[in-house]
């Protein structure tokens, strides 16, 4: 059995550069490389420079250093994910690394929610404590707590791998993605206006909440083969949709954004003026990106159309050409054989009355015309049988191949006597099927290795066995056996390997088995070994 | 006519329109014990007027059994058996249906229509000629008739 994979053509598939996958992969390894680096960079600069890199780039928020650490492990863990093998020992570690990352995000948000000072921000830092803006605290925003929180759950989650657990994961990831959002955004809407004493929910460095961002899209781009990810590296349309719109609805209100904000802060937006224009812009936008969209969506669905009518009719024309080679098949032997009764009737008549009448090469050629003519006797026979397959047809119902198996023992029991041979069999199901047409497969198999068998009696086994959604039969023997380049070829009409007197037949059988079997939506394939014996398998759909 | 009378000599009229097979037939019958006397029409629509006696086949003799084909020209064998079935003067004679056709609504139909039997024509000249000595033996020797009117 070959199974040729249809390629469609339709879909164009990139030819040069990477995938998109690899790309992801790629650009996620980037992102914890970045996240690494950087959160070394902040605690270098605070362990030795003294917060020099913040003067640096500056920033209403610096960023504290356990937020730096915990940045640190998360990247030091994601990039063991990224690298490792899945089943390695240093792999594994990012688990406890998720762990720790949890637990920093919840005795953070333990302290906030309780107002407790446990001193645990200060316990490895003590020293470092350089910020100048809130001597009390060295303590995280409650926001990178919350992500904190959230990627120790991605951390320990990330190694489970059922399509479940890993969607769980991305949404999280979602989730963290947007929180770190939120965080960049304070900086350019709450914390600029924010004078009060304490750190407000949302003053997360903006260095923290950019390198969250690099994070959580690591997470995403390093598997993009799963869960959502796998629309975003479609090579189709749906895919360019996925990553165009998604690129265009986090830029372009941001852009927007930033630009009327700049208007009202130049003055040159009078009041309240902002949102008017902001609301008006993003509908602008959004209903040209809506129009385009289903301009797209549209274009394909006309397509879709157009290409299911051709299968339509296509369909249609072969089941009718189907229908009419079937027609064909079946007049064509039936009346064929009113000439050929006339040809074999009287060339019977000659020999029966003219026998030894006439000279010996007459009587050899009245014999080669008698055999010849019974010979097409027994193929137009055979081809109406093989027609009667479609044409005779019923309706499938419960049936016992147990009870057919003893009919056509017992139809078989002349030859099975005559070869000295014997049948064995295992259990047998009840399937859904056309009882008269299972019997004439078990039949045509039993037949054939009862009559195919070498010195020994042959001996027959008839197995079944459940695989999937399907049973399987089995038809083994200990006969004469066929060379594996002819499995194929066996179950073609009037194809034959064995010739002559010893096993005479005109090679029908096996094509009306596969004839049987195709139309119980089933199949039939042999195996063999020359002189041992050989197997023929049939499988049947179990409702 | 004294022949039909007395029960010596037998008549069978063959409705077949391919001569190989009427030939067949005849050479088969030939062959026979029984004394027979044969009529051939290969056309269909000759049928009824002949079993009536009607025109040209105002002496014809009335059969003892009839042998028909299914597919004949002009007139359907199937129309035939019906007309014979239903004409009280000659629905009492014997008709089988000797034909190449196996399909199932076929010899319902011929049974439906009330055909004494239905037989296929076999491929193979020695079972021909046994059908029909067969035929022949049975309607002919064994199976007792209403006297002839």
């Amino acid at each position: 059995m070959t199974t040729d994979s249809v390629s469609n053509p339709g879909i164009q598939v990139q030819s040069s550069g990477r995938s998109f996958p690899e790309t992801y992969r790629l650009i996620a390894k980037i992102l914890t490389a970045l996240t690494v680096m950087c959160s070394v960079l902040v605690l270098v600069d605070r362990l030795v420079f003294f917060s020099y890199f913040h003067k640096i780039l500056p920033s209403h928020w610096p960023m504290k250093t356990n937020a730096a650490l915990g940045l640190l492990i998360s990247g030091v863990a994601l990039w063991l994910r990224q690298t490792q093998p899945r089943e390695s020992r240093i792999g594994k570690l990012s688990r406890y690394f998720g762990i720790v990352i949890f637990g920093l995000g919840i005795v953070t948000l333990y302290e906030y929610i309780f107002s407790v000072e446990l001193g645990f921000d200060r316990i490895l830092f003590e020293l470092m404590r350089t910020v100048d803006y809130f001597p009390v605290y060295d303590r995280m925003a409650p926001l990178a707590a919350i992500n904190f929180l959230l990627m120790g759950v991605i951390l320990f989650l990330y190694e489970v791998e059922t399509p479940r657990v890993i969607l769980v994961v991305q949404i999280l990831t979602f989730f963290l993605f947007f929180t770190s959002l939120v965080g960049i955004f304070s900086h350019v809407y709450v914390l600029p206006n924010w004078f009060g004493p304490n750190p407000n929910f949302l003053s997360i460095a903006l260095f923290a909440a950019i390198l969250f961002t690099f994070l959580a899209l690591s997470v995403l781009f390093s598997r993009p083969d799963k869960g959502f990810m796998v629309l975003f590296s479609d090579d189709g349309i749906g895919g360019s949709l996925a990553r165009w719109l998604t690129v265009f609805s986090i830029i372009v209100p941001s852009i927007l954004d930033l630009m009327t904000m700049w208007g009202e802060r130049t003055g040159f937006l009078g009041d309240n003026s902002k949102s008017v224009i902001d609301i008006s812009a993003i509908i602008l936008v959004f209903t040209f990106v809506v129009y385009q969209a289903s301009n797209w969506v549209s274009r394909l669905d006309g397509e879709r159309r157009k290409a299911e009518e051709v299968l339509r009719k296509t369909v249609h024309e072969l089941e009718r050409s189907n229908a009419d080679l079937e027609q064909f098949a079946y007049v064509a032997s039936h009346d064929l054989q009113e000439p050929l009764r006339m040809i074999g009737s009287y060339v019977q008549l000659l020999q029966r009355r003219y026998k030894g009448k006439l000279d010996s090469d007459a009587d050899d050629f009245i014999e080669y015309a008698v055999n010849g003519a019974k010979r097409m006797r027994n193929l137009i026979n055979d081809l109406l049988a093989y027609s009667r397959v479609v044409r005779r047809r019923k309706d499938f119902e419960p049936t016992s191949f147990e009870e057919i198996l003893k009919q056509v023992e017992a139809d078989l029991r002349l030859a099975v006597q005559a070869s000295g041979g014997s049948i064995t069999h295992e259990p047998l199901p009840t399937i859904n099927a056309d009882p008269v047409q299972i019997a004439q497969v078990l039949q045509n198999l039993i037949g054939n290795a009862l009559k195919f068998h070498g010195d020994r009696p042959p001996k027959v086994h008839i197995e079944a066995k459940k695989e999937n959604a399907e049973w399987v039969f089995s038809v083994r023997d200990n006969g004469i056996g066929f060379e594996a380049q002819y499995a194929d070829r066996i179950f073609v009409i009037f194809q034959r390997l064995q010739g002559g007197e010893k096993y005479p037949g005109t090679g029908i059988g096996l094509a009306i088995c596969k004839k049987i079997m195709e139309r119980h939506g089933g199949r039939i394939w042999a195996e063999s070994t020359p002189g041992e014996g050989s197997v023929f398998h049939f499988a049947i759909p179990a409702i | 006519m004294n022949d039909q009378i007395s029960g010596k000599a037998i008549h069978i009229l063959i409705v077949e329109d391919n001569p190989g097979d009427v030939r067949l037939a005849l050479e088969a019958l030939k062959e026979s014990k029984i004394m027979n006397t044969m009529s051939v029409l290969e056309d269909g629509a000759e049928v009824m007027p002949y079993l009536r006696r009607e025109g040209k086949y105002a002496k014809a003799l009335r059969p003892d059994l009839i042998l028909l084909d299914l597919n004949l020209p002009k007139k359907d064998g199937r129309e035939i058996l019906n007309e014979i079935k239903n004409d009280p003067a000659i629905m009492t004679i014997p008709v089988v249906i000797l034909t190449t056709s196996q399909a199932e609504e076929d010899i319902l139909r011929a049974y439906n229509l009330h055909a004494n039997c239905y037989i296929t024509k076999p491929v193979d000249l020695d079972q021909f000629l046994t059908v029909v000595r067969a035929i022949e033996n049975f309607w002919l020797t064994i199976v007792k008739l209403p006297a002839k009117s």
